[in-house]
């Protein structure tokens, strides 16, 4: 990448996104973490957040060359999207395949943290023929630069938010907080030319060296950067020569990386108080799309969160949920907290108070918070062309995490064959494949499977095509009776009068430990039915395990 | 209705007023059944090689109605090995606490497709579960076994449910709702083995025998038994 005027730039590109007003450290950090999804290194200013955005160029595409253009040029072009909540390319039609693959949500949840006008939309249009543009940013060796011109001052824009790209970091802030513009790209290697007309203010100088500097005659940037900085620290000391140094957008340190909290927490004060009811899923769903926002930006997703529901009169509910599968969208969390949190909406002590004083009212809920105890990578699927397997994997994941909110998350399985002849423990639960694996070719014959779960431990051959009733009894059931034809035999969920016996399947072994010594006995009773009993050799006590139904 | 009248007339004797009404009956080519052909055994139960749930089509309800040991979980385990084996996914809603992945297995089933929900001996968990699991759209076959005795307002969510995510439900059960909700149902009686064992070991295939129904059908005669061989 080189400079018009023959110098090397950096091979580092910076934006910084400045959200306007002075916003609290909270809603910055939940900034950062979202923006992380652009881009991993991210970093905190006071008053906003750097993303470098150049790095990723390189890594995609070298720093040149028309790949690369078209990688920082889609990189902008999310950078705008998450900050202002819409994507200028998509609504000027161009096509996502184009520019690449452009995330469809925004920062929404978070730009209300940053108290912006109610109503604002997102704030950069631009105008004229956006294809067009795309392709004179190919022209142009770089694909941020066409943005700046195309768009429009602050006072067409409803939002505050600036973004500025520039070859460093301080550069990109100082423009941020000094030009009105909700995007302005520094072209690379301009960065002290882009500086050069800023006031003394803006770069942060003290009154004292203001007036000191004003006084020689010098008022912008491109004044001080033209003086030496050795003769500034003379008279200014160091800090003189760091205006300077500033003013001629000199290499820097680069910013402390912003390191994301391992728990991410979403906390919301309700003032006044939220009387009981559903209106309770509103905040909890904002508090979700923030933590589901902020997650992705890591490529994280939710395993475990706590929800605590503080009332008045300091009762609290905390209402833990160990979801069955990450999850990774604020919907299907909302879907699986409705369960536990919709009934019942007062926690159990209030509703008890309720029942002894009905003439006071039910607390109001004071605040609301839902941790994040435990993250998972976010389930990736092969890109397709329809997503349809994203979408399903994302639907089931919804399904089994609702289920088991509701039966418990040990009554929502699949089966798995355990190689042991015992058939108390010839299978384990298991969880339920969500990726797409068919081809046609089926890898994991469970019936093969199964046989060879019994050929392993080389005992008895043919238990493997032994039939297994389809219902097994958790417990056998005692039977009353012998096992023989025209024998009547009782047990407490039937009875029946014997036509055939056939076995034994005798199963034996595991000595060294917990042995076992069993027959297995498949029987016909008049009428057609036909149960499992199974026999104790020690004991011969008879028991039926389970029904072929 | 004719009977009573002729009854009533005292003009004839009874046993020749009902061969009367019989006789009209048979010319009118209305097909007359005794009282206990509905109960009892159909020796010349035609034989079936292929199973009726697969034609239970996308968005309906099905039914399998028999006593204990007949043979209904089998055919609908069956029917979701099948599904299984072409990749497709299934779910089982047992509210018997009893079901056996080994015997799934056994059928030729993908277990890692097939989702099991131990809903507990609960009737109205286990319909909550099913129709979760139908609304979602995602299954190809929901079964729901032995859900006990189930209002008639519960099948219709079933249903409704199946209807509107285009999924395919099966109740299976001991016990016939009076209302003919379902778009198939199959009444399952189990029958003896036809083969004699070789060996004393071995137990022969088991076969059960079908009457295959459907909404719409209350009223008209019923279908004739088939038989069928279990796995």
């Amino acid at each position: 990448m080189t400079s018009p005027a023959g110098e090397r730039s950096p091979p580092t590109r910076w934006a910084f996104v400045w959200p306007g007003e002075e916003p609290s450290a909270r809603a910055l950090a939940a900034l950062a973490e979202a923006l992380m999804s652009l881009s991993p290194v991210v970093c905190l200013a006071p008053d906003g957040v750097w993303v470098e955005i150049g790095g990723s160029v390189g890594l995609l595409g070298g720093n040149g060359g028309e790949r690369a253009v078209a990688e920082h040029t889609r990189t902008v072009a999310e950078l705008l999207q998450a900050v202002h909540g819409g994507n200028p390319f998509l609504e000027k039609g161009v096509s996502p395949a184009r520019l690449g693959r452009v995330p469809s949500w925004g920062l929404r949840p978070l730009r209300s943290r940053w108290s912006l006008p109610p109503g604002s939309q997102p704030g950069v249009t631009l105008t004229g023929n956006t294809e067009k543009t795309c392709e004179k940013s190919l022209e142009e060796g770089f694909g941020e630069e066409p943005f700046s011109r195309k768009v429009p001052p602050r006072e067409r824009t409803a939002s505050g938010v600036r973004v500025v790209v520039a070859d460093w970091p301080i550069t990109a802030r100082l423009m941020a907080r000094a030009v009105e513009a909700p995007l302005l790209v520094v072209a690379p290697g301009r960065d002290a030319k882009a500086l050069a007309s800023l006031p003394l203010e803006a770069l942060g100088a003290s009154p004292g060296a203001v007036a000191y500097l004003k006084q020689l005659g010098v008022r912008v940037a491109g004044a001080l950067a033209a003086l030496s900085p050795s003769a500034v620290r003379r008279r200014l000391g160091r800090e003189g020569e760091d205006l300077v140094r500033l003013a001629r957008a000199e290499p820097a340190p680069t910013p402390e990386r912003f390191t994301p909290p391992e728990q991410p927490t979403a906390c919301r004060e309700l003032e006044p108080p939220l009387p009981p009811g559903e209106s309770l899923l509103f905040v909890v769903k904002g508090l979700l799309d923030e933590l589901s926002i902020r997650l992705a930006g890591r490529g994280l997703a939710v395993s475990e969160l706590r929800v605590t529901l503080s009332y008045e009169g300091g009762i609290e509910r905390v209402e833990e949920l160990l979801l069955p599968r990450p999850l990774t969208t604020a919907p299907p969390l909302l879907a699986v907290l409705r369960e536990r949190l919709v009934n019942p909406m007062i926690p159990p002590d209030v509703a008890r108070r309720d029942e002894e004083d009905v003439t006071l009212p039910p607390p109001r809920l004071t605040c609301a918070e839902v941790a994040v105890v435990r993250t998972a990578r976010a389930p990736r699927a092969q890109l397709s062309l329809l997503h349809r397997q994203e979408i399903v994997a994302e639907q089931i994941a919804e399904l089994l995490a609702r289920l088991a909110a509701t039966l418990g998350r040990e009554r929502v399985f699949a089966g798995e064959l355990v190689p042991s002849h015992v058939p108390e423990e010839s299978w384990r639960r298991a969880e339920l494949t969500l990726s797409e694996t068919d081809d046609g070719f089926v890898r994991s014959d469970s019936a093969h499977a199964h046989a060879h779960a019994h050929d392993t431990e080389g005992e008895v051959g043919a238990a493997a095509l032994s039939p297994r009733p389809s219902l097994v009894f958790p417990e056998p059931l005692p039977l009353e009776g012998d096992l023989n034809p025209g024998h009547e035999v009782r047990w407490s969920g039937g009875a029946g009068v014997i036509t055939h016996v056939w076995g034994p399947e005798r199963l034996r072994g595991r000595w060294w430990a917990a042995p076992f010594d069993r027959d297995y006995f498949v029987v016909d009773l008049e009428g057609g039915g036909r149960i499992w009993v199974v026999q104790e050799r020690r004991s011969s006590g008879l028991r039926v395990q389970g029904v072929f139904d | 209705m004719g009977n009573g009248s002729l009854a009533r007339s005292g003009e004839r004797p009874r046993g020749l007023a009902l061969e009367d009404l019989r006789e009209q009956l048979r010319l009118r080519g209305v097909p007359l059944l005794r009282a206990d052909d509905l109960s009892r055994p159909h020796e010349e139960a035609a034989p079936l090689d292929r199973s009726p749930l697969r034609d239970l089509p996308p968005g309906t309800l099905g039914e399998i109605v028999g006593p204990w040991s007949s043979g209904k979980t089998s055919l609908a385990l069956a029917e979701v090995a099948r599904l299984t084996r072409r990749g497709e996914r299934a779910a089982v809603v047992d509210a018997t606490g009893c079901i056996f992945p080994p015997a799934l297995a056994l059928l030729g089933a993908r277990l890692e497709r097939i989702l099991i929900l131990d809903a507990g001996a609960t009737a109205e968990r286990a319909t909550w579960a099913a129709e979760q699991v139908l609304r979602s759209g995602v299954f190809a076959l929901t079964v729901l076994i032995e859900p006990g005795r189930l209002p008639g307002s519960a099948l219709r969510r079933l249903q409704l449910a199946a209807e509107r995510a285009g999924s395919r439900g099966l109740v299976v059960r001991r016990w016939p709702n009076a209302e003919a909700l379902a778009s198939l149902r199959l009444r399952v009686e189990p029958l003896p083995p036809r083969e004699r064992p070789g060996s004393v070991f071995a137990a022969p295939p088991r076969r059960c025998r079908l009457q295959i129904g459907s909404r719409g059908a209350a009223g008209a005669a019923p279908a004739r038994w088939a038989e069928v061989a279990l796995s």
